[in-house]
């Protein structure tokens, strides 16, 4: 019988980027809204610091990355049991459609393109985190926003 | 005034700026957004460094390097690393307002796309003196927060 996966109350975020602009920013955000930011500065950092460690609200990573790229590792995450229920925020400054597609279909639940405010980011957390509270799963528009959810994808 | 020195082992280096010198000149004026920097002022924690200068302390750190790597990926023809090189450094030029280096990287990425390094040499001499504009102007934004 599966145990039921408990929902999750840890206030930690994995952030996966290579560049350390956009880490110092992305934690600075993250912190300023009362989260614990867990820092590292590529994808095959982010695959070790999740064989041991699933206590997190959520992840944001760069799409791409030296060694193992955003969506690679989000394929890994979708066949954990322990790491399927984070959801997964890609940032990048990519604007090629068929890369975000393929994105959604390996497991990623939002995209934040490069360069974002700090209005955008912590819109787009929200959106994140009541998906993974299971409030509304539902994909919301978001006007004058440049994030992209998989439905505006699909009509775009 | 060239910003960036590449030495022979292709190390790449800031020119020295004395204070006197730091200010942003007519000339930099419109390099950066400098409305974008000044966003990022609300996210200032009380007894932390002051995160525009740090920003912007790792934004002049890190270009020198990303530069060397799109210059040694265009010397051996090697466009992976050259778009590579290229998206990372359009990414944090981008997000700290640098709208006309983030452009160059933009050109630069797609030139390493098709394997054609034919503009790669004139794209990448715009992007030192745009880089320099764009460092004027950081040094007085800096300047002013010290």
């Amino acid at each position: 019988m599966l145990t039921p996966i408990a929902r999750p109350t840890s206030q930690r975020i994995l952030v996966a980027d290579d560049d350390p602009v956009v880490r110092l920013l992305v934690t600075s955000i993250l912190k300023s809204g009362g989260y614990t930011p867990v820092v590292v500065e590529d994808g095959r950092e982010a695959y070790r610091v999740l064989r041991s460690d699933s206590d997190f609200k959520a992840a944001i990573f760069d799409m791409m990355m030296p060694h193992l790229e955003g969506v690679d590792i989000i394929r890994h995450m979708r066949t954990e049991r322990r790491l399927m229920r984070i959801p997964v925020m890609l940032i990048t400054s990519e604007r090629d459609l068929k890369l975000m597609a393929e994105s959604f279909a390996a497991g990623a639940t939002i995209f934040l393109p490069k360069p974002f405010t700090t209005g955008q980011l912590q819109l787009m957390l929200r959106m994140l985190l009541d998906k993974s509270d299971g409030a509304d799963a539902r994909p919301r528009r978001v006007e004058n926003s440049p994030c992209q959810t998989r439905a505006e994808l699909r009509r775009a | 005034m060239s910003v960036i020195r590449v030495d022979a082992d292709r190390s790449t280096h800031w020119e020295l700026v004395s204070p006197a010198h730091a200010g942003a000149d007519a000339a930099a004026l419109g390099a950066v957004d400098v409305a974008v920097l000044d966003g990022f002022a609300a996210l200032q924690a009380e007894g932390e460094p002051d995160l525009i200068v740090e920003l912007i302390d790792l934004y002049l750190e890190d270009a020198p390097r990303k530069v060397a790597s799109m210059l040694e990926a265009v010397a051996l023809a090697d466009e992976g690393a050259l778009g590579r090189a290229a998206h990372s450094l359009k990414g944090s030029s981008a997000s700290l307002g640098a709208g006309q280096v983030a452009a160059l990287c933009g050109e630069l990425e797609r030139t390493g796309d098709d394997g054609s390094f034919e503009w790669a040499g004139a794209l990448l001499a715009r992007m030192g003196q745009e880089l320099e504009r764009a460092r004027r102007v950081f040094a007085a934004e800096r300047q002013k927060r010290l």
